[in-house]
């Protein structure tokens, strides 16, 4: 019976076409061998009827009998079925559309889950339009289908196909050119920004159908142009207007992008957000500014662009006409507040200008940084904008735009420097109070002042005062003085910048009649010192006061003046002063003529400073003066606490003083120079135990704010408690190769460099024990190095003796009449040993791999990261493990270490010894055990002891992070040995942990750049398995590789040898 | 300074008349001058430390001529009667040491002369003969050959060794070798050995004072005194920054060189430019910060 339904439908078959026979022939054994009878049955007669669909359908099924095999292959039997009816359906329509369905399904299925096989064809139908010509863009379609499939999801197909029905609407010839193009166009793509892309494609056929496919050729290379982030962000912008405004979608796609091609990649995201900003507004501003962008950041930056921005976007709200003229850069406003923000100085720019000016002026180390630092910090500092030190840096608002030039905004950072500079010049901070002032008889010490237990002299100085914060601010106001007189002065160049400055802040005082009275003294202290008042208007009953106020004020404006000088005058103006009631006059002022000034001393006595104002209701409570922008936060009593302590840290081994947590917690209090005024009573305990805690941990640590340089080392070191040299912790960024994109990766890895933890010397002693024939041998070696290094130079002009055949020759030439040659000498010419070399050991976790074969090491956990308790405790276990004496490669490599130090210590190369490991790119730890340029002492031994195994073989960034610094030694020779125990490995090091190539090629490439900066790299290894790997990574470069790893001491010798002579 | 390359082999010079005829100024800092003079008078020689431009050379130049006027009792304790002395001065024979200078340079050579050899003495040679003071300025870029001669003559031997005559030569009562040395900027390689160091006494120069300085400059340039304080007050400002930036501080002879140029009618800042700025470094932040430094103390 299967005989006769076979043959009949072979028969059958045949009737249709031979070729449709011969194919199901072919292909009948493998379904018989899938499929069941029935299945068969309905399988071949599913390929009848689709031969009999239609007039040509013979085609579609020769392609279903071929394809067969394979969809079997992929399909389930049921699937199998809806497939071939799918195709039976579309035979119907168009057995050409059919053939090229079954023809393309067997490359297609694998990318296709099977259930959606219907909508497949169904977007291949979209194309057909009953012509020939679509139904050749729907064959194209499908025959292209698993190259589509493999870059896009079916939903993007389906987008495709309609951006390419659009496009076949104006042109088939354009449809199927962009179908050919898309197998290059979508790899170009990322696959997240694809969906973007298709989006916009869709929308330029409605609007610009001309440059639909312009646009869609060249999706990669402008989207290439932009940062990767912003991409999908600049395709929606570019969707958002052409919905809005056909005519610029155009000149955005592809002006824009070149544009911010030009741009650095970092701001992009900024000028977008900037450009999002505008486009509601008007979508021609918006394009306008874009394309000005270029512009814009290269002449004010990005923040300054930022700035202009805003502006423009006020412009453009009230008027958009004028607006766009903003944003084209027609309008003179526009001009005006670009050239305004293009002479505004950023701190960043000037700041080490002015750190060096500071360090010049005062000679003192000091770092400027930005306001907001300070203001983190939380010891007392709350202001952004004003200038201020605290003893050690100088903090600066973080740029100036208050004049039209550049200069001028220069000068003003300059004059503020200058005036903290002044301050620590002229001894604002170092206030003694034990120390006789020069002009004022000393009340200080008959008012008595507590003894030296306070923690500082300042603080026993105010505690003098009932009211600290009107001494303070008067003590303020005159020390300014004192200090602007003697800057004025002393830099004759500055003086002329230094008085404008000083009249434009006089300019912003407030007017005297609107203050209460002791408030207006003080104004007048702060006008004075900012200028010699000639006139000043004041209430007729108190100039005899302002005068004695003036007199005291104008004198510490002195050479002779010192800081304790300003103090006496604080105490008699405090004395003045509080007499005064803080009450608003509102008549009775009258001009008083300053020019004359009687000499008289005023009559002020000591008893009258304990008598307080009497506390009249009319009384205001009183205010601080408005501070002096350029003079900012003057608060000595903090600095001068702060010096003290980190003095006492500094010195750790004198006991510790007076300085108790109370003393210190009551200074915090009562200072009138932190303001917990708006806190909360609750609160107040808990924020001076936070000023507290700030104020130690800013004078223990280093102000050091160098932007390469982090932090977190430094603190895990405090915590442990490991008694180490607080290791300065530095990093670096360096780029990796990646040999699939042929391309580096910038600033890919971060090398942290720190010194190495110290251990003891015994390992290093012991090995020099333990090998000390070997050791000898070495050195001995090494040592006949250096007599092979003098050469006798002959014929010379001028040597250290004749060259006797030299001699001879020229008394024949001149005895044969021949102009004898004057070079008879000769000379030892020291070639001077000239080498610099590095030794760069691989810490990672395998080097703790067994030497001999003894016994496998037990399972130690070999992560600490970076916690140097665990890893304390794994060392433990590690010692308690050597008891057992197992070697590891890790020791070989120590040894060997030990061994040539011996050697070069003979020879006197300059040497550095760094070990490395890592913990994926952004950890590559570098220990130095020596450095280049350090001498060879006992902390060199003590840091080899500690050497250990860590975690990874990161080796690129470690090469590069030697080679830079190689090239920064002068030397003749320079020599990079890499010890490792086997192949580079990491976490991210390739695209899985199996994969060798991606790390092997860095390597590589880190070497060649080392060889390229004339440094020999050379690569030796403890690897049994090492061969085939260095040989791909050394293909031209040195290498060796150690078998019997007992060898590696004097084989590193012998290869040292060879290479320095 | 006295003029006389090392490689003056070739030429007839008398290395060992060079005689300082005329006061050079030279302002005592603390005690040195005294400490020198006892040192000749001991014949123990001296080391001269300090950064350049600090005035050891003048200081050299100054003692020789201090200790050859008549007034200044110099006992000859050698049998030899020193020639140098009677003729009215001490010589000085200044070298400075470069790094091919061998002992060979320092002792003489043979030349040719017609079929005949001749040999000609070096610098040292003719200092140790003369009687002179010979100023070997720093020491240590000379090669290490040149420590067989310096050592034999600066202990209680007084001698100079010449190997190629097979001679020795006593040094005169007269004759004082003074070495100079900046620790600065000498490389850990090229430090003096212990050996060496340890046959000198060391006099250890500093900057001046900006008293002592400015005092320096306006004598040396004859400028204004209030110049020559904010010249001074410029000098104490640079020295802040070494090591930030400079790797050594501006030298009392540059701080000359614009107050000469001052003098002459060039603008104090732009003379302190080019005298001090662009002669200090090469950064230009860094110069750009000494700009500042100027015009903050120049009007």
């Amino acid at each position: 019976m299967e005989y006769d339904s076979l043959s009949s439908l072979e028969a059958e078959l045949g009737q249709l076409s031979p070729a449709v026979l011969a194919q199901f022939q072919q292909a009948a054994p493998v379904a018989r061998e899938r499929l069941s009878p029935a299945e068969f049955q309905e399988w071949a007669g599913e390929g009848i009827a689709i031969a009999r669909s239609s007039l040509r359908a013979w085609e579609a099924a020769l392609e279903y009998f071929k394809a067969t095999p394979e969809a079997l292959e992929t399909l389930p039997y049921p699937h199998f079925l809806s497939w071939a009816q799918v195709g039976r359906e579309l035979s119907q329509e168009s057995s050409a559309l059919s053939s090229a369905y079954f023809r393309a399904s067997p490359r297609t299925l694998p990318f296709l889950p099977p259930l959606r096989i219907g909508d497949w064809v169904r977007i291949g139908r979209i194309l057909y339009q009953n012509t020939w010509r679509s139904s050749s863009l729907g064959c194209s379609f499908f025959e292209a289908s698993p190259k589509l499939l493999r870059y896009l999801k079916l939903d993007e197909v389906e987008q495709f196909v309609h951006f390419l029905r659009f496009m076949s609407e104006t042109s088939y010839h354009l449809a199927t050119e962009c179908l050919a193009l898309a197998e290059e166009v979508f790899p170009g793509i990322k696959r997240e920004d694809r969906a973007s892309f298709l989006d916009l494609a869709l929308v330029l056929t409605r609007i610009a159908r001309r440059d639909a496919k312009t646009y869609f050729a060249s999706g990669p290379k402008i989207l290439s142009r932009i940062e990767q982030r912003e991409r999908n962000r600049f395709l929606t912008l570019a969707g958002v207007i052409a919905a809005s405004d056909d005519s610029h979608v155009v000149s955005f796609l592809f002006d824009g992008s070149q544009v911010l091609g030009q741009l650095d990649e970092a701001h992009h995201g900024r000028l977008l957000n900037l450009f999002q900003e505008i486009l509601p507004i008007s979508c021609a501003a918006a394009i306008e500014f874009l394309n000005n962008s270029p512009t814009l950041v290269d002449k004010v930056g990005i923040s300054g662009t930022e700035c202009w921005l805003e502006e423009g976007k006020i412009v453009l709200q009230r008027n958009e006409e004028a607006g766009e003229a903003y944003f084209r850069l027609e309008s003179s406003k526009s001009a005006q507040f670009l050239e305004r923000l293009s002479s505004r100085v950023e701190l960043e720019q000037v700041k080490e200008v002015l750190r060096m000016y500071s360090k010049a002026l005062t000679g003192r180390n000091s770092h400027i940084l930005c306001t907001e630092n300070l203001k983190d910090k939380g010891i007392g500092w709350t202001s952004v904008e004003k200038p201020s030190t605290e003893g050690t840096g100088l903090y600066l608002p973080p740029f100036v735009q208050k004049y039209d030039t550049k200069g001028q905004n220069f000068s003003w950072y300059k004059v503020i420097v200058t005036h903290q500079a002044g301050h620590l010049e002229f001894g604002s901070f170092d206030f003694c109070f034990d120390k006789e002032a020069g002009l004022f008889p000393n009340w200080r010490f008959e008012l008595g002042g507590g003894d030296g237990s306070s923690p500082t002299d300042l603080k026993r100085f105010f505690d003098l005062f009932p009211d600290r914060k009107l001494a303070a601010d008067i003590f303020t106001a005159v020390e300014d003085s004192r200090v602007d007189y003697r800057l004025k002065r002393e830099y004759a160049g500055i003086r002329v910048t230094y008085e404008r400055i000083q009249q434009e802040a006089l300019a912003q005082r407030p007017a005297l009649p609107s203050l209460p009275l002791r408030r207006a003294f003080l104004e007048v202290l702060v006008q004075m010192s900012l200028d010699d008042l000639a006139e000043v208007s004041f209430p007729a009953d108190m100039e005899r006061h302002l005068r004695s106020a003036i007199h005291i004020g104008s004198k510490v404006k002195s050479v002779q003046a010192t800081v304790e000088d300003s103090a006496e005058a604080t105490i008699r103006l405090y004395i003045l002063l509080s007499a005064i009631p803080n009450e608003v006059r509102s008549e009775g002022w009258k001009n008083a003529d300053l020019s004359q000034l009687s000499q008289d001393e005023p009559e002020l006595s000591l008893d009258q400073f304990t008598q307080q104002g009497g506390a009249e209701s009319s009384e205001m409570p009183y205010e601080s003066p408005q501070e002096v922008e350029f003079r900012g936060d003057f608060k000595p009593e903090l600095v001068q606490l702060l010096m003290r302590l980190r003095k006492d840290y500094s010195q750790k081994d004198t006991p510790p003083s007076s300085l108790s947590p109370e003393a210190l917690k009551e200074l915090i209090e009562k200072s009138a120079e932190i303001e917990i005024g708006n806190i909360s009573e609750g609160d107040l305990l808990s924020s001076i135990s936070f000023y507290l805690s700030n104020l130690l941990d800013e004078a223990i640590k280093p102000v050091s704010l160098l932007p390469d340089q982090e932090r977190k080392g430094e603190q895990l070191e405090r915590e442990s408690d490991e008694k180490t040299l607080a290791p300065e912790e530095r990093a670096f960024l360096y780029d990796e190769w990646d040999f699939r994109a042929n391309d580096y990766k910038p600033k890919w890895c971060r090398v942290r460099e720190k010194a190495a933890t110290e251990g003891g010397t015994d390992f290093f002693d012991h090995t020099l024990k333990k090998h000390a024939r070997l050791a000898s041998g070495i050195k001995r070696q090494f040592e006949m190095l250096a007599p092979e290094l003098f050469r006798k130079v002959k014929r010379l002009h001028d040597g250290d003796d004749f060259d006797l055949d030299a001699v001879i020759e020229r008394m024949v030439e001149k005895k044969a009449g021949i102009t004898p040659s004057e070079k008879v000498y000769w000379r030892r010419n020291k070639l001077e040993r000239d080498v610099a070399v590095v030794f760069l050991l691989d810490m990672s976790a395998s080097t703790s791999e067994a030497v001999e074969e003894a016994e496998p090491l037990p399972d130690l956990p070999v992560q600490y990261y970076g916690d140097p308790r665990r890893y304390a405790s794994w060392l433990k276990a590690q010692h308690e493990l050597g008891s057992k004496k197992l070697r590891q490669i890790i020791d070989v490599e120590k040894e060997s270490l030990v061994l040539l130090i011996g050697a070069l210590e003979t020879v006197g190369d300059r040497y550095g010894i760094y070990v490395f490991s890592s913990c994926g790119r952004d950890n590559v730890e570098f220990f130095v055990i020596k450095d280049i340029r350090e001498a060879f002492s006992e902390v060199v031994k003590r840091r080899i002891d500690r050497v250990a195994p860590l975690h990874g073989t990161r080796m690129g960034p470690a090469i590069r992070h030697v080679t830079s610094k190689l090239e920064a030694e002068e030397a003749r020779t320079k020599i990079l040995i890499l010890i490792s125990d086997g192949r580079p490995q990491d976490q991210g090091y390739g695209k899985d942990s199996m994969e060798k190539d991606y790390a092997i090629h860095d390597t590589k490439m880190a070497l060649l750049e080392a060889k390229r900066k004339d440094i020999i790299p050379f690569c030796l290894t403890v690897d049994q398995a090492g061969q085939d790997y260095l040989k791909k990574m050394c293909h031209d470069i040195g290498y060796e590789v150690v078998w019997n790893i007992e060898s590696l001491p004097k084989r590193l010798a012998n290869l040292y040898r060879r290479l320095t002579v | 300074m006295s003029g006389e390359g090392v490689r003056t082999v070739y030429r007839e010079y008398m290395i060992e008349e060079y005689i300082v005829r005329e006061e050079p100024f030279y302002l005592p800092l603390s005690d040195e001058v005294e400490v020198f003079e006892a040192a000749y008078a001991q014949k123990i020689p001296v080391l001269l430390k300090g950064p350049t431009g600090c005035g050891k050379t003048r200081f050299v130049e100054y003692m020789a001529y201090k200790l050859g006027r008549p007034l200044t009792t110099v006992k000859p304790r050698s049998k030899q009667s020193p020639s140098a002395p009677e003729r009215g001065g001490i010589p000085l024979v200044t070298v400075a040491c470069h790094e091919d200078l061998s002992a060979t340079d320092l002792v003489g050579r043979y030349l040719l002369e017609g079929d005949s050899t001749k040999w000609v003495d070096g610098p040292l040679t003719r200092a140790v003969k003369a009687g002179a003071i010979c100023y070997l300025d720093e020491i240590v870029e000379a090669r290490k050959d040149t420590t067989v001669l310096i050592h034999p003559l600066t202990d209680h031997r007084r001698i100079l060794p010449m190997e190629k005559r097979g001679q020795i030569i006593e040094a005169s009562g007269n004759f004082l070798l003074v070495i100079s040395y900046n620790p600065g900027y000498q490389s850990a390689l090229k430090d003096l050995k212990h050996s060496t160091r340890q046959r000198f006494i060391a006099i250890e120069f500093g900057y001046p004072t900006r008293e002592a300085e400015k005092e320096i400059v306006e004598r040396e340039s004859e400028v204004a005194p209030e110049m020559a304080w904010e010249l001074a007050k410029l000098g104490e400002k640079v020295r802040n920054l070494k090591e930030h930036g400079l790797e050594e501080g501006v030298s009392t002879r540059l701080l000359i060189y614009a107050a000469k140029l001052i003098r002459d009618g060039i603008p104090p800042r732009r003379a302190c430019q080019v005298a001090i700025v662009w002669a200090l470094s090469d950064d230009a932040e860094v110069q750009r910060s000494l700009e500042e430094v100027v015009a903050t103390i120049f009007e």
